[in-house]
């Protein structure tokens, strides 16, 4: 499975959204099912399925698809 | 089930890990000092033939935590409960109490509970559920002279426990504490007899607690006979008043 393959699933099970939704548009709380309480479960998911452990900025900073895939590029994943 | 115990070989911490080794869970244990640990994860090991992780960790720093988390990750992949039963407490009155000494007590009783909820809600969420048991104090709600600080930190633990049960419980994941009254455990070890005897005299049911008096309750909260209860601060003092 590609390293893009694995976000767009990680998002889609995190969020309970089809896979063609998880795509470069999607943002944080733009969404109503991309709310705090997801976006945890969301962490969660990226964290195991990436096998890393981001930090609180980290946390902070992830407001969409995009900045995700940024975020796991900084801790080495390669898209 | 996967359990990460802090404190581990301190009076409750101890009674907890044998009350979850029974079960045959899987336990982590942490504690600073690595003999005490090794020694108690032997007895758990040969005694209940379950699975027990040592992992020295310094719970005030936060990159000790960061790591231990990390441990638990590749170990169990999984966390399904965490408690919490480290703790300091230096009996003196404020006048006498060093910053560093202040910054010590609530690192190790308030701070160091905040960042083990907070990584372990990440071990948690992805199954969306879990429970997290952390160690409040009768001194939180009733106060004792020589102990502002320790009950200061213990209080937090109480408005922690309220706030992150809400901030969880859509995830499944469970918060509660418990407020125990005088438990004979090597945190009050400097307390005489004869103020022993005092305290015990305090409670409803004339003696001091057991730490196997704590861990039942520790464990009947993390059961699915507790599936019902989150937010609560469970008192298990014998009636103490202060």
């Amino acid at each position: 499975m590609t390293a893009t393959n694995k976000l767009v699933n990680a998002f889609a099970v995190a969020l309970e959204i089809e896979k063609n939704e998880a795509n470069d548009n999607l943002q944080y709380n733009e969404d109503k099912r991309w709310d705090s309480t997801a976006h945890m479960i969301l962490i969660a998911q990226l964290e195991d399925d990436f096998d890393v452990m981001f930090e609180v900025d980290d946390i902070i900073d992830m407001s969409s698809f995009v900045k995700a895939k940024e975020l796991l590029e900084k801790h080495g994943i390669q898209f | 089930m996967n359990i990460l115990i802090t404190g581990a070989y301190g009076g409750i911490g101890r009674a907890v890990c044998h009350e979850y080794a029974i079960l045959g869970c899987h336990l982590f244990i942490t504690g600073k000092d690595n003999d005490k640990l090794e020694c108690l994860a032997k007895s758990l090991r040969e005694k209940y033939s379950i699975e027990v992780v040592v992992y020295i960790a310094d719970l005030t720093l936060e990159n000790e935590i960061k790591s231990l988390f990390l441990q638990i990750r590749h170990t169990f992949n999984t966390l399904d409960i965490l408690v919490h039963c480290a703790g300091s407490l230096t009996d003196r009155t404020l006048m006498m109490m060093r910053f560093n000494e202040i910054e010590q007590d609530i690192a190790v009783n308030l701070t160091s509970a905040i960042l083990l909820c907070q990584y372990g809600v990440k071990l948690m969420a992805k199954n969306k559920s879990g429970v997290i048991t952390l160690m409040s104090s009768v001194v939180a709600a009733q106060g004792s002279a020589g102990q502002s600080i320790y009950g200061a930190s213990k209080a937090g633990i109480e408005g922690l426990t309220k706030s992150l049960s809400k901030e969880f419980g859509l995830l499944g994941i469970r918060v509660n504490a418990i407020a125990p009254g005088f438990i004979d455990t090597p945190l009050v070890a400097q307390y005489s007899e004869e103020n022993k005897t005092v305290l015990a005299d305090k409670t409803s049911l004339g003696r001091i607690g057991l730490p196997e008096d704590i861990a039942p309750v520790v464990s009947f909260l993390s059961s699915k006979k507790a599936s019902y209860i989150t937010g609560q601060i469970i008192a298990v003092d014998g009636g103490l008043v202060l």
